[in-house]
């Protein structure tokens, strides 16, 4: 009989998600967003950052070996320093260089604000060549060898972290506003009171709309990863057993952080608005997008407090990119389990239960 | 176990910080009856039987159902009752049969749920979502998930509130259909007329007491108040002096013998051939029953 009206509740819970266009596109399509941008932005940087694509323009020589030391395709030569110098201005070419004096090589460089990496790195590259062509030393001359360091068991990529952060930030919003949801507004609404005057028991009530939202956010981690495979041929290889832990137990530490903002803000609407500017803050500040040593050093401690930034570390120790101690990964886990479990009690008792 | 009154409630207490919400409120609540707990907004009406459905916990007080001392509202009580809430929606976005079939897999014993849809008339929004029902739809719902258990207790709080006149006899005649069922029925309202109509006893709450209780007719019977006759007639006489005159000309007569005065009235406007016209009587009622005990509307 508990049975049945435990999975009765689950089926419900799930009919009303899957009927609520706003939730399903929260949950589910909200994350697939955030992987086709943040996709289309990291993939086409790294597709940038080969020399191939820079183009260097030559001023002072028709000699036509420099071309053997840049690749092949990307110098052009002008016959007037002027005409040169307009095309870098107008960002046409990247690097304008002047070897009319083999003692004193000029670089003009194009830069703003949107390539200050990509004309830093074609100046560098330049230089380079500029180097072995004055001296003649061939290509050969110097063989290296390129051993990749990975800090995880397989070698990721830029895309590779921003993904596993798309996957952390949809565990979040789905833990943490699925619980204001729940308990704030179907509190509000009187929902969970006309539950509670059938024969529910208010942890049948709590169980049940954790099971459906632990649910969910499994699917939505299971999109994200299919299609991060299919559309960016990620790298990542995920230990899916682990992977399925970290979700569980990543969504009941959500979840309490979704409670305890239920606890200091009387109101819902404010507890929903609190939960989305810490959402906010915690997708700039925690490294799930980028890592923290691209935040000014006083303000990478912040990272250490926002509980997404583990969510972020032990998902990407699952997807293989990155390396973490089995006993920090278990202990991590075991927090969130255990927070989470202690919320949704007292949210039980709080919420659901009879009013004292 | 026999027993007459369904519930029995003797010095119900329910306090918060600053309020007296229930103030020592006994009741019996005779079974296959319906009882009405009448009182204006804030009287303590929702709070009582919330505290009843196992909602709230009641500071001090005790409670019988079925014969039996309680110390709590368990799950065999709620398999044996049916509640309407005042403010509770369901989810919003299951259609209407989806909402009754869930709510009757929620009991050990239900109803058949096609059954019930006739039952209430929501055929034609079977396939309705909640949210896109009107109020009264909405409460049938409600209605029809309240007895989908069929409980032998079935408490209604404040069913009609917002509905339109339409809508709202529609309710009462479903209200009538359970204790035709033999149901025993606790309605909470502030319409007088709605518990003069349902009800077989009364109990007028005020500030978290009982301050009357009884069938309609001994309530107002025992205020003592006559009944008043207007009317006017379609010449000018002097013919009925004896009786109020305001300006409108309209003559105001109060009795505690309808029948009788009616006869001398009309006596004396056929010797004098006038003829009576916009005649109307009106017999007090339980918002004069309040009026005289609290010296405030119900609706104030």
């Amino acid at each position: 009989m508990k049975n049945k009206r435990f999975l009765n509740l689950i089926v419900v819970f799930f009919k009303d998600t899957f009927k609520n266009k706003a939730e399903v596109f929260f949950t589910l399509l909200f994350p697939v967003l955030f992987l086709v941008i943040f996709g289309f932005v990291f993939g086409s940087m790294a597709d940038d950052e080969t020399i191939e694509n820079y183009t260097f323009a030559v001023y002072g020589t028709s000699d036509e070996s420099i071309k053997e030391y840049f690749a092949p395709d990307n110098v052009i030569f002008y016959s007037d320093y002027k005409e040169m110098e307009n095309d870098v201005e107008s960002g046409k070419i990247i690097i304008g260089i002047d070897v009319s004096d083999k003692e004193n090589i000029k670089l003009i460089q194009s830069k703003n604000n949107e390539n200050v990496n990509k004309s830093q790195w074609a100046v560098i590259s330049a230089q380079n060549y500029l180097k072995k062509w004055i001296t003649g030393l061939k290509e050969n001359y110097f063989e290296t060898e390129q051993k990749k360091v990975t800090s995880g068991r397989i070698q990721g990529n830029n895309l590779d972290y921003v993904l596993t952060g798309v996957i952390a930030f949809s565990i979040l919003t789905g833990g943490m506003f699925s619980v204001i949801r729940v308990f704030g507004n179907y509190r509000k609404l009187g929902v969970i009171k006309r539950f509670m005057v059938a024969p529910v028991k208010p942890w049948e009530f709590v169980l049940s709309a954790s099971v459906n939202k632990i649910i969910l956010n499994l699917f939505s981690v299971i999109i994200i990863i299919f299609l991060g495979k299919i559309m960016y041929n990620l790298n990542y290889d995920f230990n899916w057993f682990l992977m399925l832990f970290v979700s569980v137990s990543a969504t009941l530490g959500m979840m309490a952080v979704g409670i305890l903002f239920l606890l200091l803000f009387k109101q819902t609407e404010s507890a929903s608005n609190a939960a989305s500017l810490f959402s906010t803050a915690m997708t700039f500040f925690a490294g799930i997008y980028f890592p923290i040593s691209f935040l000014p050093n006083f303000l990478q401690w912040i990272a250490y407090i926002l509980p997404i930034k583990y969510i972020g570390d032990m998902i990407r120790y699952c997807a293989g990119i990155e390396e973490m101690k089995l006993s920090v990964f278990y202990g991590l886990n075991f927090t969130f389990i255990i927070v989470g479990i202690i919320f949704l009690v007292y949210a039980s008792k709080k919420f659901v239960a009879k009013e004292n | 176990m026999d027993y007459t009154n369904s519930i029995e409630v003797h010095n119900l207490k329910k306090y918060y910080k600053d309020t007296k919400a229930v103030d020592g409120i006994s009741l019996s609540i005779e079974k296959g009856k319906v009882t009405a707990i009448l009182g204006p907004n804030g009287a303590g009406k929702t709070t009582t039987v919330e505290t009843l459905e196992g909602l709230r916990k009641a500071d001090s007080g005790e409670i019988y159902y079925f014969g039996e001392k309680i110390k709590e509202v368990d799950e065999k009580i709620k398999e044996k009752i049916g509640v309407q809430l005042q403010s509770s929606t369901f989810l919003s976005n299951l259609t209407v049969y989806e909402t009754i079939k869930t709510f009757a897999g929620l009991y050990k014993k239900s109803l058949d749920v096609d059954k019930i849809i006739i039952k209430f008339n929501l055929e034609e929004k079977k396939k309705s979502k909640i949210k896109n029902l009107s109020g009264g739809e909405q409460q049938r719902v409600a209605l029809a998930c309240a007895v989908i258990n069929d409980p032998e207790i079935v408490f209604l709080d404040e069913p009609t509130t917002g509905l339109d006149p339409q809508a709202r006899r529609n309710l009462w005649t479903a209200i009538e259909e359970l204790k035709k069922d033999g149901k025993t029925v606790v309605l909470t309202t502030h319409y007088m007329e709605e518990a003069e109509y349902l009800s077989d006893k009364i109990y007028i709450v005020d500030h978290g007491k009982i301050i009357a209780e009884g069938k309609v007719n001994e309530l107002v019977k025992t205020i003592n108040m006559k009944s008043v006759i207007n009317f006017s007639v379609n010449h000018k006489s002097e013919i009925f002096s004896e009786y109020q005159k305001n300006e409108d000309g309209i003559f105001k007569t109060e009795t505690s013998d309808i029948e009788k005065t009616l006869v001398e009235i009309y006596e004396k406007a056929r010797k004098n051939d006038l003829t009576i016209e916009n005649l109307s009587i009106r017999n007090p009622n339980l918002e004069d029953v309040f009026l005289h005990l609290t010296g405030r509307k119900l609706r104030d």
